[in-house]
């Protein structure tokens, strides 16, 4: 009898094992695309790291423990043994792990840094300002002084001569992005579950929160971080592909998705009713001069004085 | 033997596991919708038909919305509901000694405990369905049938509309607004404001003019853009279809509470004595009610083309601004009155629903209804049910003018310059930003810089 509990602890932890194994290529079981090179890609260097250093041990421990299950439970007749313990095996196997986990700390200093440390963010090309409250993220957009004027113009170049002129042209409120993010001003762009970027911009998210503790992640850029009540704080992160097309008869925007590929962020800290519906869009432009275009579009609907569709919304320029 | 291994020790494993196989498999439901035979329940708490005018520096601790709707009574107001009538007339018969007065009260008493709520019960279900299928039915013999037909196809309230919005809403509004559409949902008394009680037929961010019904576009921006500063989140990330047949269903919903509270004014104040009085009075109320609905889903109030200057505009806007904020402290519009120290000092006042609300804080820069222009002129013309409405042609005295002035768009479009530059310091000319905020100079820029 005893030995069938080794066999049940044995055939359960092979099967876990086993789907562990099949995951990777089962759609969705996995992780989700990365789109953030290379901070992206570091983090999931790490993670295979570190899932190779836990799954080694995992398998070890559960062999040694189904194997001692089997070999040595109850049987009539025998005695269980006293053992007083093996000094230099319990050095050793305390010694190791430790060794490993100082390993697997110092090894993710770099692309912590990289990632999190204000110090070590690049000078954005973009601002947001996020804030969560229960349940949806409002989005907070800036909006550059000249914009109007700078599109109009833009539509009448050529794409060599667009992406000068949009490369000298400033996304950013002209305070400093933090002042920004605390102190919005009067033509800022508001949006709900919706955030705007374009390819290869370096932004710069100011995260607050309204109420209770939530947090701002985005699976496909491996960044999470909690949105603290009372705090204002920055993340940044790069998007490595766009996922938006302009479609100019319409002159909307269509989702351009890689199939198996949903851009969008949610809600990583457990924060009431509401928490698994507190999710996003993220649209991402081919450049940046299409963002600005978009920008442009969005803002003026936002200043609108007539009404205009039935929902008069923002976002109807985005056809899902 | 070992213990482990003990039949009674495994026998008892294995029915803790099949309970939890059990229970967890009772919570699926593949359908997604009410069961069958669910239906809605009756109305059992008061309605509020005198608001009282009192104010109040807090609201009501939450979870204590039945207590404090209540306390309506005690606060000058007016509360009628079917139970407190009940009670009225147990009383009036305890006091009667007259033998014949008392057989008659008895009866009565019969009739509005046992058969008008049933009567109640079989009307509102003849019209309205059951949760899992929801109808809106007029009685197919009246004359007017095809008529009221293509009104309710204009307000998109067909059968498969209404079954897929009440899939919808039971899964994403039942939590707060409750299945009757109450606001009663469990997660109801613990957000502030309160959610919607759809039943009076009054919804606050219109633009469709005073006392009339939300149309379809109003509850699909609701919908879509959520209510910032509210607990309705924004639910934009559901397809197109899912917000049409939502809108449908909370339709549905507002109808069915508004002939229910039709029905029970009428008992209370005694036109309907009987039973059979119900069904007649419930359908005219419903007919009239579905007139009301296309009415207004066909209204938007529109401002005239010149209301607001060019937005790049800056002397119109800041003579704009100048003007608006003059209007904001005029004695009869009385913008200041509630909203005072421009919404910062604000009292709590009770609504149509007896629950304490407080004028927005206009220097916070969240707008329920929306920050557009075009939402605060609807704001202002439709008013936000405890917000009267001005419509275009209310009067108001300016000081130093004899005739009276009317709030026309352009007046409107002032006061909303205003109301946009308020809540930025820097939008503001010098000596109203001090009046507002206290501040003389132009807040530096660089300042800001420099501090980070």
């Amino acid at each position: 009898m005893g030995k069938a509990w080794s066999v049940l602890f044995g055939t359960v932890l092979l099967a876990a094992f086993g789907l562990f194994l099949a995951a990777p290529f089962i759609p969705g079981w996995w992780l989700p695309g990365n789109l953030w090179l290379p901070y992206g890609s570091d983090v999931d260097i790490l993670f295979y790291v570190i899932l190779g250093l836990t799954g080694f041990f995992y398998v070890l421990t559960e062999a040694i423990l189904v194997y001692n299950m089997w070999q040595f439970g109850h049987q009539e007749g025998r005695k269980a043994e006293y053992v007083h313990g093996n000094h230099r095996l319990e050095v050793f196997w305390t010694a190791v792990p430790a060794a490993l986990l100082i390993f697997i700390a110092v090894v993710q200093i770099r692309t912590w840094e990289h990632i999190k440390y204000q110090a070590r963010m690049p000078e954005p090309k973009q601002i947001l300002q996020a804030t969560g409250r229960q349940w949806e993220w409002r989005i907070r957009h800036a909006v550059p002084t000249g914009l109007d004027a700078l599109v109009k113009e833009l539509d009448g170049l050529d794409p060599e001569r667009r992406k000068a002129r949009v490369q000298d042209f400033s996304a950013l409120p002209v305070s400093s992005p933090r002042g920004w993010a605390e102190h919005p001003e009067a033509d800022d762009l508001h949006l709900v579950n919706e955030l705007h970027t374009w390819k290869d911009a370096d932004v710069k998210v100011f995260l607050q929160t309204l109420d209770v503790i939530h947090s701002f992640f985005l699976p496909n850029l491996r960044l999470k971080q909690d949105a603290l009540p009372g705090k204002t704080i920055p993340i940044w992160f790069s998007v490595s592909e766009p996922n938006l097309e302009y479609d100019v008869d319409r002159g909307i925007w269509r989702h351009k998705d890689r199939p198996g590929l949903t851009y969008e962020f949610a809600c990583a800290e457990l924060c009431g009713a509401r928490h698994y519906a507190m999710r996003g869009r993220l649209c991402v432009h081919p450049d940046k001069a299409d963002y600005l275009r978009w920008l442009q579009k969005a803002s003026a609907r936002q200043k609108s004085t007539t009404p205009e569709d039935r929902m008069g919304a923002l976002t109807v320029l985005i056809d899902r | 033997m070992n213990l482990a291994c003990s039949p009674v020790i495994v026998g008892r494993l294995l029915a803790v596991a099949g309970m939890l196989l059990t229970l967890i498999l009772v919570g699926c439901d593949t359908t997604g919708s009410y069961p069958a035979d669910m239906t809605y329940p009756l109305r059992t708490d008061p309605i509020v038909v005198k608001t009282p005018t009192a104010k109040k520096d807090y609201p009501y601790p939450p979870g204590q919305l039945q207590k404090a709707i209540d306390e309506v009574q005690k606060e000058g107001g007016t509360l009628i509901g079917l139970d407190l009538y009940l009670r009225e007339l147990r009383e009036r018969q305890g006091k009667t000694a007259d033998p014949q007065e008392r057989k008659k009260s008895q009866q009565q008493l019969q009739e509005v405990s046992r058969r008008i709520p049933r009567g109640l019960r079989d009307a509102l279900d003849a019209s309205f369905g059951t949760p899992s299928r929801p109808r809106v039915q007029v009685d197919p013999s009246l004359p007017q049938v095809r008529q009221i037909n293509a009104q309710l196809d204009k307000l998109k309230l067909d059968r498969r509309s209404l079954d897929e919005g009440s899939k919808l809403y039971r899964r994403n509004c039942l939590h707060c607004h409750g299945v009757t559409g109450d606001g009663r949902g469990p997660t109801g008394p613990w957000v502030s404001p309160h959610p919607r009680d759809y039943r009076a037929g009054k919804f606050k961010f219109t633009s469709t003019g005073k006392e009339a019904r939300p149309s379809r576009s109003d509850l699909l921006r609701t919908l879509y853009y959520g209510l910032d500063g509210s607990s309705m989140p924004s639910f934009s990330l559901l397809p197109e279809k899912d917000l049409e047949n939502l809108v449908s269903y909370v339709i549905h919903l507002s109808l069915r509470g508004e002939v229910e509270i039709f029905l029970n004014e009428q008992v209370v104040s005694e036109e309907i004595q009987s039973e059979a009085d119900i069904p007649g009075k419930a359908m005219d109320k419903l007919i009239e009610l579905i007139g009301k609905w296309t009415e207004s889903n066909d209204t938007q109030l529109k401002p005239d083309a010149e209301w607001m200057p060019a937005p790049d505009d800056r002397e119109a806007r800041e003579k704009d601004i100048i003007a608006g904020f003059k209007l904001f402290f005029n004695k009869d519009l009385n913008c200041a009155g509630c909203h005072v120290d421009f919404g910062r000092a604000s009292q709590f006042q009770f609504d149509n629903w007896g629950t304490l609300v407080r004028p927005n804080n206009l220097t916070g820069g969240a707008y329920r209804g929306g920050r557009r222009p075009i939402d605060f002129f609807w704001r202002i013309r439709s008013g936000i049910i405890v917000m009267t409405a001005f419509p275009k042609d209310f009067e108001y005295k300016v000081e130093g003018k004899a005739e009276k002035e009317k709030l026309d768009d352009r007046k409107v479009g002032q006061l909303v310059s205003f109301i946009q530059a308020l809540p930025y310091p820097q939008m503001l000319p010098a000596d109203l930003r001090e009046q507002v905020y206290g501040i003389r100079p132009e807040p530096k820029k660089e300042k800001l810089a420099a501090a980070h």
